[in-house]
């Protein structure tokens, strides 16, 4: 599995790169464009493979990220600053994540 | 050697994370006949084409919805016998149900311990070629009537 895990890891770190270039595209993700499409595929997918990779974590905090763009969609939360910092701090949490496991 | 070492995978997937995983759990379990396809269209392709023993879909692809997949499949008499586990992140009850009502044999739901679903594969090809009595016949497994989550 260990040989695998590697590759998951770049992986992962261009997905946060990403999600964390789709977060600066606010307007997009504001009116429901590409970018927003791009959130929730990219935190849908990491959560997905997180834990079966075995980074519970990633799992749990890109679920998080997941149900907040949901909210967007169905309207239920409004595109509004403490929602973009709510997915901020969960893109920064996930890169930690990987810089960690880099270094 | 293994007894499932003949049989042909079709893995259905657009995250090359959980395709990668995929492979290593089917090459583990010593299937080496295992073709990739990211989107619906190729998907449906790869299943027409190389008429496997188990096709593992994604229900959420970039092209289509995983279920219009499995559906096609099922309508289709050259693909209707080929049993499907599905593995998607999409967990809500309905979601399942409809999987299950469409055709699929199993529904996996990501994340998962890939461990136990690299044994849940081997098992089940190992159950269709008890009961074909031979080696597996690509697109000829008896027909699955449902299957545990």
């Amino acid at each position: 599995m260990s040989e695998i895990v590697g590759l998951y890891k770049e992986d992962a770190r261009r997905m946060v790169r990403e999600m964390d270039a789709a977060i600066n595209r606010w307007e997009e993700v504001h009116a429901g464009g590409p970018a927003r499409k791009d959130l929730r595929r990219l935190s849908h997918q990491l959560r997905g493979s997180g834990r079966t990779y075995g980074f519970r974590n990633v799992t749990r905090i890109s679920k998080a990220m997941e149900q907040i763009v949901q909210k967007l969609e169905r309207q239920h939360l409004a595109a509004d600053d403490r929602t973009r910092s709510a997915l901020v701090d969960k893109i920064k949490r996930l890169s930690k994540i990987f810089q960690e496991e880099e270094g | 050697m293994s007894d499932v070492q003949g049989c042909t995978i079709v893995v259905c997937e657009d995250d090359p994370a959980m395709t990668r995983i995929f492979q290593f759990l089917l090459r583990q379990q010593g299937i080496r006949n295992v073709f990739t396809a990211a989107t619906g269209a190729e998907a449906l392709a790869a299943t027409r084409k190389h008429k496997p023993d188990l096709l593992l879909l994604d229900m959420m692809l970039p092209d289509r919805d995983g279920l219009s997949v499995l559906m096609d499949l099922k309508n289709d008499e050259t693909t209707r016998a080929i049993p499907v586990i599905v593995v998607s992140g999409k967990e809500a009850q309905n979601q399942v149900s409809q999987a299950m009502a469409a055709g699929a044999i199993d529904y996996v739901i990501k994340p998962f311990e890939p461990m136990e679903l690299g044994v849940r594969i081997k098992t089940f090809l190992s159950t269709i070629r008890s009961a074909s009595g031979s080696e597996p016949t690509a697109g000829s497994p008896p027909a699955a009537s449902g299957g545990a989550r």
